[in-house]
């Protein structure tokens, strides 16, 4: 679905996407990174509004660059408002739906089955003045779904939208994926993300950090240093035996819990088992502190600025 | 591409036309050379020679009346109102973050400035039209349906000349379109058209001078002929509309040629 | 505090003297018009001017120390039709200092009249139609009048903006030119002939700035779109000379036919154009028109500053009205 080839993009001596290499299979992906990281800029390429500077990128087997085929086959909802405020929401999607070569009876109608998938109707035909900010992120979306494309890309959708309006949005993309529709999801917000996908690209200054499910770069993680819980009965005979067989960079008991930092944590779960098999050690639970996105989100910007995770 | 896309742009954008702030420049622009040749005719009146002119005594010559008007609609109304729409073409559309949308859109970019264009010079030549006709009939010119015919020819010409002059400006410049068309027309439609030299002739101003000399058979004394030779009428047209051919294939390519986005807030 | 006890109330933290509280709205204001690279070349160029009007100090003096330049220059000055005016004084009295006043005087209006108004109205056009325009837009007024800043505040903070801009492109230029004028002079004698010169470049820079910055942050205020603002501004300079141009040729056409002599053109349409209106009373400043015959474009331009600052203190407060 996505191939990028050294993307790079300059903008004069700034430089907005570095060397990114990538291959993308039909799907639903989140692009995470935090504010300025390139992911707009990453996004209007992979949409053909910029050109790269160096390398070759393909979206369906495409190139996207002014391509009007592949318009016809993607949808894009910017980050950016952009309304016309005089407008209503129904004319806006019909204008847009026409631009796309329908006939303005289709494009109504196209529209009007849009505006509903977005829970809109009640408001479409009120000008987008009188709109909230979340009302708006739902025609904008509208628009993007309204010509029914293959491929959905979306910048920051959950902005402005309240705790229903959020559940709402991931419900409907949920439904997306579930139809085998593809989506690149675009957000500096971890959950939003892991609320529709498991599947992300990780950019940081311009730079794919890290791409894949959750567990498949939490395994790439697994040999760098992690912080684990151990929730067990005897938690100081556990932290003793671990430092015996030198797991241990740093420990912290508290009641049953024993919180260790090692740098060997693929090794340590792997024979924790074991060591165990002969004491009378028992372990209830045992998770990593910080299994979340979040945290694998950090230790990769901490390894990318070249800090010890 | 659809030549439905152009229209619907063109639909789209006659909508916006009709937002209030629209309306009173259209008024204003239609108003304004009803003004001045309200003021001129009761500035007439006010001389001793007409305040008793024997019946029958027409009121000035066809030619003042003529040069008024053309000042007032092939020149000023056309050249701002094409400017008001076409110069922001593309920056009006990137300052309000809506540029994205449509430059999405399956040839989006080329519907945008054909739709735009022929809502603009539709919109100006409304207004043109309106105003030159109220204004013939308070002239009360000899031949007012000459002064009619002669003037509406020529903003019929002039509308899409401007409109594709100001357009180009606009996609070449995009950043300072409003003030670079406003230094554009100060500099050489205004002063460098009546330079007696080449370049002279690379201006809208100088086409419609020449055709208004031809069709209003204005006599000029020497000077002008000079200035503005004896070509046939044709030539001018044609080389308005290709000129007007030219700008608006430069401003088709230079809009799909280069890299234009809107920058937000969320700018990732 | 208790929390049943939230709610608005006034101020109680320290607070700028009242006359600097604007100036924070004024420093972002010249900060944010000064990144524009256009409006740097164009403060460069308006100094330009004052070069041309030195050499006309220059050749002044000179001409007072060897007589016969004046020889060769007056029939120049009576021939030519902006300059006839000056002509006549300098034949009707022959005092030497009341003579160097007057052709100071005429020189500073016409660096005011000319080349500093055109380019007043270019760099206006540049600096005021975002002043307002885009804080309308951006609803960043909400912002602004969440702190204890009054409208009042505001509005004269946006436009001194576009007084100190103005004040950089005339006032400083012509007192420069004023100062050359003193340096390029035989003796420092000429400051007791020409002392009042500087109150009335300080009288026409505040006729310049005052109704002109109040009119064009009027217009920034009516829209949320830079681009009619800076429209609008421009039309009105140019419907309005197009509107005395038209009308004064007309009249001229007309007193050809004319049986009888009819009033000056100039005087009978200038009030259409606020070029002309501005440029009159600036005559009278400069000592070269009465007040009598400049009292309507006065109140032409009282009346066009009150309005505007009138519309302007409406629009700032619609926000908070709705």
């Amino acid at each position: 679905m996505l191939t990028l080839k050294n993307v790079t993009k300059f903008y004069g001596t700034v430089i907005g996407v570095n060397d990114i290499t990538l291959s993308l299979p039909p799907g639903a992906y989140g692009l995470l990174g935090p504010n300025g990281s390139g992911k707009s800029t990453l996004l209007n390429l992979i949409t053909g509004q910029l050109k790269p500077t160096m390398g070759s990128l393909r979206v369906m087997k495409k190139t996207p660059w002014g391509n009007a085929e592949l318009y016809r086959q993607i949808g894009y909802c910017p980050g950016s408002e952009g309304l016309y405020s005089t407008f209503s929401g129904y004319q806006w999607v019909v204008y847009l739906l026409q631009l796309h070569g329908l006939p303005l009876n289709a494009a109504r109608k196209e529209a009007t089955e849009a505006l509903e998938v977005v829970s809109m109707c009640h408001a479409m035909h009120r000008p987008i003045a009188s709109y909230s900010r979340g009302m708006r992120q739902r025609v904008k979306l509208a628009q993007a779904i309204a010509h029914d494309p293959e491929f959905l890309i979306l910048d920051e959708p959950f902005n402005g939208l309240d705790p229903v309006g959020r559940h709402e949005m991931t419900n409907l993309l949920q439904d997306w994926i579930a139809r085998g529709k593809s989506l690149l999801l675009a957000s500096h917000i971890l959950h939003e993300i892991e609320s529709v996908t498991r599947s992300f690209l990780l950019i940081s200054g311009g730079r794919l950090l890290a791409s894949g499910t959750t567990q498949e770069v939490g395994l790439m993680l697994a040999n760098i240093p992690m912080e684990v819980a151990l929730c067990c009965n005897q938690p100081h005979h556990l932290a003793n035996l671990l430092m015996e067989k030198q797991m241990i960079d740093s420990l912290k008991i508290t009641d049953q819990t024993l919180v260790i930092t090692s740098d060997r944590p693929r090794h340590l779960f792997s024979q924790l088992p074991t060591w165990l098999a002969d004491t009378p050690i028992e372990i209830f639970e045992m998770h990593s502190t910080d299994q979340s996105l979040q945290s694998l989100f950090d230790t990769l910007m901490k390894i990318h600025q070249g800090q010890s995770a | 591409m659809n030549p439905g896309n152009i229209g619907a742009v063109f639909f789209f954008e006659w909508q916006r036309a009709l937002t209030p702030a629209r309306v009173v420049w259209w008024f204003i622009l239609t108003l304004f050379p009803i003004f001045i040749i309200t003021l001129a005719r009761l500035t007439f009146n006010t001389m001793p020679r007409y305040e008793h002119r024997p019946p029958g005594e027409s009121w000035p010559q066809q030619e003042p009346w003529l040069l008024f008007l053309f000042a007032l609609i092939p020149m000023l109304v056309s050249m701002l109102g094409s400017l008001l729409w076409t110069a922001p073409v593309i920056s009006s559309e990137l300052e309000r973050q809506s540029w994205t949308y449509l430059a999405v859109r399956p040839h989006g970019k080329t519907a945008l400035l054909l739709g735009k264009y022929l809502a603009a010079v539709t919109w100006v030549l409304s207004a043109a039209l309106l105003g030159l006709s109220v204004c013939v009939v308070i002239t009360q010119a000899e031949d007012p349906w000459h002064l009619w015919s002669t003037i509406a020819k020529l903003a019929c010409i002039s509308c899409p000349a401007y409109a594709a002059l100001y357009m180009a400006l606009g996609t070449l410049f995009p950043q300072r379109a409003m003030a670079i068309a406003v230094a554009y027309t100060l500099v050489f439609e205004l002063v460098v058209s009546w330079v007696p030299a080449i370049i002279n002739k690379l201006t809208v101003q100088y086409r419609l001078l020449a055709l208004l000399q031809d069709w209003g058979s204005i006599t000029f004394g020497n000077e002008m002929l000079i200035l503005f030779g004896y070509s046939p009428a044709w030539i001018h047209l044609s080389m308005l509309a290709g000129s007007t051919a030219c700008l608006l294939i430069l401003s088709i390519v230079m809009v799909n040629l280069r890299e234009l986005t809107t920058t937000n807030g969320t700018e990732g | 505090m208790a929390i049943h006890d939230l709610g608005y109330r006034p101020w109680s933290g320290r607070r700028a003297p009242w006359a600097t509280r604007p100036l924070i709205i004024t420093s972002i204001g010249i900060r944010r018009a000064w990144q524009s690279r256009w409006l740097r070349r164009l403060m460069l160029l308006s100094w330009l001017p004052a070069i041309w009007f030195g050499v006309g100090f220059f050749i002044w003096e000179q001409s007072v120390l060897n007589p016969e330049w004046k020889k060769i220059l007056m029939p120049y000055l009576s021939e030519m039709p902006q300059v006839n005016q000056l002509a006549a004084i300098l034949e009707r009295h022959d005092n030497p200092d009341y003579q160097r006043h007057a052709v100071w005087a005429w020189l500073l209006q016409s660096f005011f009249r000319y080349p500093q108004g055109v380019i007043m109205v270019m760099s206006v056009g540049l600096i005021a139609p975002p002043l307002i325009s885009q804080d309308v837009r951006s609803r960043a007024l909400l912002l602004y009048f969440s702190r204890p800043l009054s409208r009042f505040e505001y509005a004269l903070g946006k436009i001194a903006t576009v007084w100190f801009f103005l004040a950089a492109i005339a006032t400083l230029p012509a007192l420069a030119l004023y100062v050359l004028g003193v340096f390029l002079s035989p003796t420092l004698e000429v400051v007791l002939s020409t002392w009042d010169l500087p109150l009335r470049i300080v009288g026409a820079s505040a006729l310049l700035m005052i109704p002109t910055a109040t009119l064009a942050l009027c217009i920034s205020s009516m829209t949320q779109e830079s681009r009619y603002a800076g429209f609008a501004w421009f039309a009105t300079w140019i419907l309005g000379w197009f509107t005395y141009g038209a009308l004064t040729s007309v009249e001229g056409f007309s007193s050809q036919f004319a049986d009888r002599q009819v009033g000056s053109p100039i005087t009978t349409w200038q009030h259409l154009s606020l070029y002309h209106t501005l440029g009159q009373v600036q005559s009278w400043v400069f000592g070269f028109a009465s007040f009598r015959d400049s009292q309507t474009s006065a109140l032409i331009l009282l009346v066009i500053t009150f309005v505007s600052f009138v519309i302007l203190m409406r629009r700032i407060a619609a926000p908070m009205r709705a």
